[in-house]
């Protein structure tokens, strides 16, 4: 892409915007998205039944949720949109071209709920105060408009794995209503409401009992809570499963175990199979044996959520791949209709920061750096995770010499081999640079640095 | 001068350029009057509550400028989403190599301004907790305002190097894009500003407390002296702001500086000269009421800012006009290549036979990792073909969903060939018919 390169090699530039992204997505899904209504639904149980003890659970509860939310959760979440845009601006510009409006109306409503949490959590009605009953009702606008900016974002999300007939007629609603969309959001809703049982129910060992209710009814609800919301949970997730693009479904294998632990694929969906059902047993055990259930168990539930919600964005996240946004722009921040342009000219010439613009005898192995730079280095580091470095030393040992020629062919052909690898977009020349450059990784191992530390290199020409 | 302004992204703006722009300044101007109040209603808790130590209702008082954060933190962050999306839109080359040149320290504004905000909830949810000392009460708070105080540098060094791509080349990191003008200057203006509005702000807000036990219910006359000494403070850094606004001026490099600039600037200095002796005149009076003088100062304060925000925005669009032209050129020129280059490499498809599409097929998916006599990364064809024989299913079957039946890396599944090419390729390496 035609950018200053920022890279982080010793943290692999995708795991810095999954780090921010899973944090979020664990903050609004549980606390906000699923949180508010399952705070509502604990308020309007103390006014209905004028019982100040669940009222007392509802503010305790939404205390938590309202300063992790309006801190963490609503900077995290600007945090997605400044570490995506320093790892792949292309693909995040791309996006706000394209769905700058949806966008607009998503910020629109964040306004809303912004006000909104504020006005709930700040002027909080006891029960029998007169206006408690509207005090209610401004919780469910709040619990709505949470969900609308779920609605609209999952929408843009949906687009990045199949763009539908957005690539036909480049309208708006095409891209808005595509093929993944409304799969998502039927799994991604009861999921968060799930995930809001859970996490209140972790709450519950670290609140002293005094004002509330009794910690049994307590954990009654909130197994009921969490099991009701489990069946449209698992419908939600089979309707989603069967709208992923048949090209992504491929990649599934190593999105779930990466390639390390490629042999694990089995006993990691059994694993989760185990974690799912403990959930469901956990839940049953506090509707059914609520008082022999320990802190540990109520605990739990939030930690496996969380840790399938952060596996399955990752899986998300990489069956998309080779692509950014699906048929259009690569993962490495090449169009795709721009590639016969590449592949005759190699990337160097076109890239307005690079340090140097074509690959000469001298200059191979600088060449070749920029090269990876700008061709891999979206995925790959040389001496962090998902080390270039490694995994050829997975392919051919370390104790052979590697062959440029080997590399070199591989790299025409790893596209077809593994399908979730951009096709090469530079020249021949290039990718003997780029071979170049890989082989004596084996013996000269430097960490690559991103703009942001060397700045832009033979900059002015 | 042209060599580092890249091509753009070659998608069409979502809406005219007028209209995102006239979006950009006036969600701006709301954002950045919210993290004014922000700012300066940290600043105002701090010296409040310094104050506080010797007279109790100074303490009071800046309890009650610390609730307002709350809201007002609230809002500048999710008020800053427009701007920043309309910002990310029309100027976006600019802005995101900006970002990268930058990196680590634009990543930091979120741990920063998460930090600020955590320490100013705590501040605010500890002020009655007995268990901890005054000292340590007010240490927090202290601690908040130094991260505000310290965060907007990071949004001036990008708003700032995004509008001079010659100068990219020179920037190695946050530190070397701070320090090229005019990041200071505007880093002055911004904080007297931030005082001036967290000021007037405060002057309406203080006293609508309508709970009789209130401080400004019980002594009305510490009210008057609140909002008299705010008014006075409000002059003060106006008068310093005549100083401070020419500072930023000359230190801007002049290619932005437009004549319509400069005659906007010349109507909001008239503006600001009015503003200034209605501040005078309010700090003279010593019962300062919400009345016809306050609102006056409101209304023209907050023409001034529009103006300002606005001359902002021409120099902005001043500064990137001739770099704009030649990134318009560049991205033609550049799409207009590529469209060539398809062309160009449509080649009409040959019919091959049998034999050669196999063998197509295995240099396109499999040549990376096998070859005929030699291991690559899998076995070699000469053993393959002596485990399969003449079983070309076998082949199919095996690459479809591979096991592990040697030590170093596992054969990824080859799902996603054709079953065709699959049969081909198969029949190929064990040149069976």
């Amino acid at each position: 892409m035609d950018f200053p390169i920022y890279h982080l090699d010793f943290l692999n530039n995708r795991m810095l915007i999954a780090v921010v992204a899973i944090l979020h997505v664990i903050i609004n899904h549980a606390m906000a998205v699923g949180g508010i209504p399952i705070v509502v639904y604990l308020e309007r149980k103390a006014f209905l039944n004028k019982d100040a003890r669940w009222d007392h659970l509802a503010k305790k509860v939404m205390f938590i949720f309202f300063i992790i939310t309006t801190t963490i959760g609503a900077m995290s979440g600007v945090g997605i949109w400044v570490t995506a845009s320093l790892v792949n601006p292309a693909a995040i510009g791309s996006l706000l071209r394209v769905f700058f409006w949806a966008w607009a109306i998503e910020w629109v409503v964040f306004i809303t709920e912004v006000c909104l949490i504020l006005w709930y959590f700040l002027s909080w009605k006891e029960i029998g105060h007169a206006q408690k009953k509207s005090h209610v009702r401004l919780g469910i606008f709040l619990a709505a408009a949470s969900w609308i900016t779920m609605a609209i974002i999952v929408s843009i999300l949906g687009f990045m794995m199949d763009t539908g007939a957005w690539t036909g007629d480049g309208s708006l609603l095409s891209a808005l209503f595509n093929p993944v969309y409304l799969p998502q959001l039927a799994f991604r809703t009861p999921l968060a409401m799930v995930f809001a049982g859970a996490m209140a129910l972790a709450f519950i060992p670290f609140f002293s009992n005094n004002s509330l209710p009794e910690k049994h009814d307590i954990l009654r609800l909130l197994g009921k809570w969490t099991l009701a919301w489990s069946a449209p949970f698992a419908l939600g997730a089979l309707w989603y499963r069967n709208a992923i693009p048949a090209y992504s479904v491929g990649n599934m294998q190593v999105a779930i175990t990466t390639q390390a632990f490629a042999d694990w694929y089995q006993q990691l969906l059994i694993i989760s199979g185990i974690v799912c059902v403990s959930i469901i047993l956990i839940a049953l055990a506090c509707i059914f044996i609520p008082k022999r259930v320990g802190a540990v168990a109520l605990v739990a539930p939030a930690v496996g959520v969380a840790a399938m919600l952060g596996l399955f964005e990752r899986v998300r996240e990489f069956i998309r791949k080779p692509y950014a946004i699906q048929g259009y722009l690569y993962s490495n921040g090449y169009r795709a209709e721009d590639y016969p342009l590449m592949k005759r000219d190699g990337i160097l010439r076109h890239s307005t920061f690079a340090a140097v613009r074509e690959v000469t005898s001298e200059n191979t192995l600088v060449a070749g750096e920029e090269v990876f730079r700008l061709a891999c280095s979206r995925c790959h580091t040389v001496t962090g995770i998902n080390s270039i470095r490694k995994n050829i030393g997975a392919m051919y040992g370390f104790s052979a010499n590697w062959d440029p020629e080997i590399i070199s062919s591989y790299i025409e052909t790893m596209h077809n081999g593994r399908a979730y690898m951009p096709p090469f977009p530079g020249n021949a020349k290039e990718r003997k640079a780029l071979a170049e450059y890989l082989v004596q990784l084996q013996s000269h191992v430097q960490p690559l640095k991103g703009v942001q530390d060397t700045g832009i290199q033979g900059a002015v020409r | 001068m042209s060599n580092l302004v890249p091509r753009d992204l070659p998608l069409p703006l979502p809406a005219p350029a007028w209209l995102l722009e006239f979006l950009l300044v006036s969600s701006f101007m709301l954002h950045i009057l919210f993290v004014n109040l922000m700012v300066g209603g940290s600043l105002f808790t701090v010296f409040y509550q310094w104050k506080g130590k010797t007279d109790q209702r100074f303490e009071e008082l800046a309890y009650l400028v610390a609730k307002t954060l709350t809201v007002n933190k609230s809002l500048a962050v999710v008020l800053g989403v427009g701007p920043l999306l309309c910002l990310n839109v029309l100027y976006t080359t600019f802005f995101y190599s900006a970002n990268a040149l930058t990196g680590t320290a634009w990543l930091m504004i979120i741990p920063l301004i998460s930090g600020a905000f955590l320490l100013t909830y705590l501040h605010k949810y500890t002020w009655h907790n007995n268990s901890l000392s005054r000292g340590s009460h007010r240490l927090i708070a202290i601690f908040a305002a130094i991260l505000f105080l310290i965060i907007p540098f990071i949004f001036l060094a990008n708003a700032n190097l995004m509008l001079f791509p010659e100068r990219w080349g020179e920037v190695k990191g946050f530190f070397t894009a701070l320090l090229l003008p005019n990041v200071f200057p505007r880093y002055l203006h911004f904080i007297a500003a931030s005082v001036t509005v967290t000021g007037l702000f405060l002057i309406g807000y203080l006293g609508r407390n309508k709970d009789p036990s209130s401080i400004f219910k019980r002594e009305p006359n510490f009210l008057f002296e609140a909002r008299r000494s705010l008014y006075s403070l409000c002059f003060v850094i106006t008068a310093a702001q005549f100083i401070i606004g020419p500072l930023v001026l000359f230190t801007l490099p002049s290619h932005g500086i437009s004549g319509a600039m400069l005659g906007f600037l010349l109507i909001a200095i008239a503006m600001a000269m009015v503003l200034l002796k209605f501040l005078y005149q309010e700090s003279k009076n010593p019962t300062p009421q919400l009345s016809k003088g306050f609102l006056r100062i409101v209304f023209l304060f907050t023409v001034i800012v529009a103006f300002m925000v606005s001359i902002r925005h021409m120099y902005r669009e001043q500064a990137l006009s001739a770099h704009k032209q030649i990134q318009k050129e560049k991205t033609q020129a550049f799409l207009d290549e590529s469209a060539a280059a398809a062309i160009q490499a449509k080649s009409p498809v040959a019919e091959v036979s049998p034999q050669e599409k196999g063998k197509n097929a295995f240099a396109s998916y499999c040549s990376g990792c096998h070859a005929e006599a030699t291991v690559k990364v899998g076995p070699a064809l000469t053993e393959i073909r002596g485990i399969y024989k003449t079983d070309t299913a076998g082949i199919v079957k095996w690459a479809k969903a591979p096991g592990k039946k040697r030590p170093g890396m596992a054969m990824p599944s080859m799902n996603h060939v054709q079953e065709d090419d699959l049969d081909a390729i198969a029949h190929w390496i064990l040149k069976a018919k």
